[in-house]
């Protein structure tokens, strides 16, 4: 279905529609477009709050549990008021502030490898800021089996990355990380100071917009990297795995 | 010299962040002068430090490329970067 900007919206996005990569024919796809977003906490919110001021037309939110106090360092769409409340009615209700024409659906769950393929069967992109690797494997998997692409981004401390992730033309996360390390056994396993998820998910939405509109470099075969400690960052580059027991099946896409 | 960068995570755990500069002609190389210096990062890098395999959540970087094999070749000046797999959000 699709359904035209209105008078309000060209009005509220008018300084993004003057970007020469985006124009009316851009903002018009990203208002036709539907992404889910696994996880909308500190990387998946800043995400979703990004997408929602640059016009997005649907957003699946996807999110179990409450909101509790020590979140609120980080989470974009959660403020103090909001503790104890189910996450993604707060979500929801702070979304439709920014952008009260957005369609969103949610689900108050987090996700699992039995309902990864049924919650994302309907995206047109996928954004993984989930805090444990069972939830981030179960979304890969999904995805390359839909042939769905996933933006995945990460951070632990001050360091992060992000990369995109299309079936048969980069690699996948199992083919990066086969294994997860051993010390992840919980979400609280990783210290986090707000401006770090933030500018993970920050470059996780444009990654998202230039996907969807489909201008500029993209972070595909390639990881970008930092390390906001010492400014270290990289753009690297990486590679297929051929014994990735996820996506080694799929036929490459030059 | 190559010069090794350590993630955020492992910098924390021999309290230093800065590139550790070693003396080596190829990537085990490089890990093994690491690794005298900092014993405790072993089980971090190796899943046994017998064989030398990596941990299936590492990747290593040569001057930003992907590298897998690792006799491969360094020369001074090389960056060798470790990227470990981290799921915060």
């Amino acid at each position: 279905m699709t359904a035209s900007l209105s008078t309000l919206e060209i009005a509220r996005l008018t300084r993004q529609i003057d970007l020469p990569e985006i124009g009316l024919a851009g903002q018009q796809q990203l208002k036709n477009a539907t992404v889910a977003i696994s996880r909308v906490g500190g990387v998946g919110g800043t995400v979703a709050a990004a997408l929602a001021r640059a016009g997005i037309g649907h957003l699946i939110i996807v999110h179990g549990g409450k909101v509790d106090a020590q979140y609120l360092n980080r989470w974009q769409l959660a403020t103090a008021a909001d503790q104890d409340q189910v996450t993604v009615d707060v979500f929801g209700k702070h979304l439709r502030q920014i952008n009260p024409t957005m369609q969103i659906t949610s689900y108050h769950e987090n996700i699992s490898p039995a309902r990864a393929p049924i919650l994302l069967a309907s995206a047109d992109v996928i954004v993984d800021g989930a805090p444990l690797f069972e939830e981030r494997y179960a979304i890969n998997a999904a995805a390359i089996a839909q042939r769905t692409p996933l933006v995945s981004g990460a951070m632990y401390g001050h360091e992060g990355y992000v990369t995109t992730i299309i079936a048969g033309q980069t690699p996948c996360l199992a083919c990066l990380y086969p294994h997860k390390p051993d010390y992840w056994v919980d979400h609280q396993v990783f210290p986090v100071l707000g401006a770090c998820p933030g500018m993970i998910g920050s470059l996780m939405a444009m990654e998202v917009i230039k996907l969807i509109v489909g201008f500029g470099q993209l972070l595909t075969r390639r990881l970008w990297h930092m390390n906001l400690l010492t400014y270290d960052m990289n753009l690297l580059t990486v590679e297929r795995n051929r014994h990735c027991t996820v996506c080694a099946t799929v036929e490459e896409i030059p | 010299m190559i010069n090794i960068y350590l993630p955020y995570r492992l910098g924390q755990q021999i309290e230093h962040h800065d590139p550790i500069a070693v003396s080596a002609t190829t990537i085990k190389t490089a890990l093994q002068q690491l690794l005298r210096q900092y014993p405790q990062l072993d089980s971090s890098i190796w899943v046994d430090a017998r064989t030398q395999q990596l941990t299936g959540y590492t990747q290593l970087f040569v001057n930003q490329q992907q590298v897998t094999d690792l006799d491969a070749q360094l020369q001074a000046g090389d960056q060798l970067h470790l990227v470990q797999a981290m799921a915060g959000g």
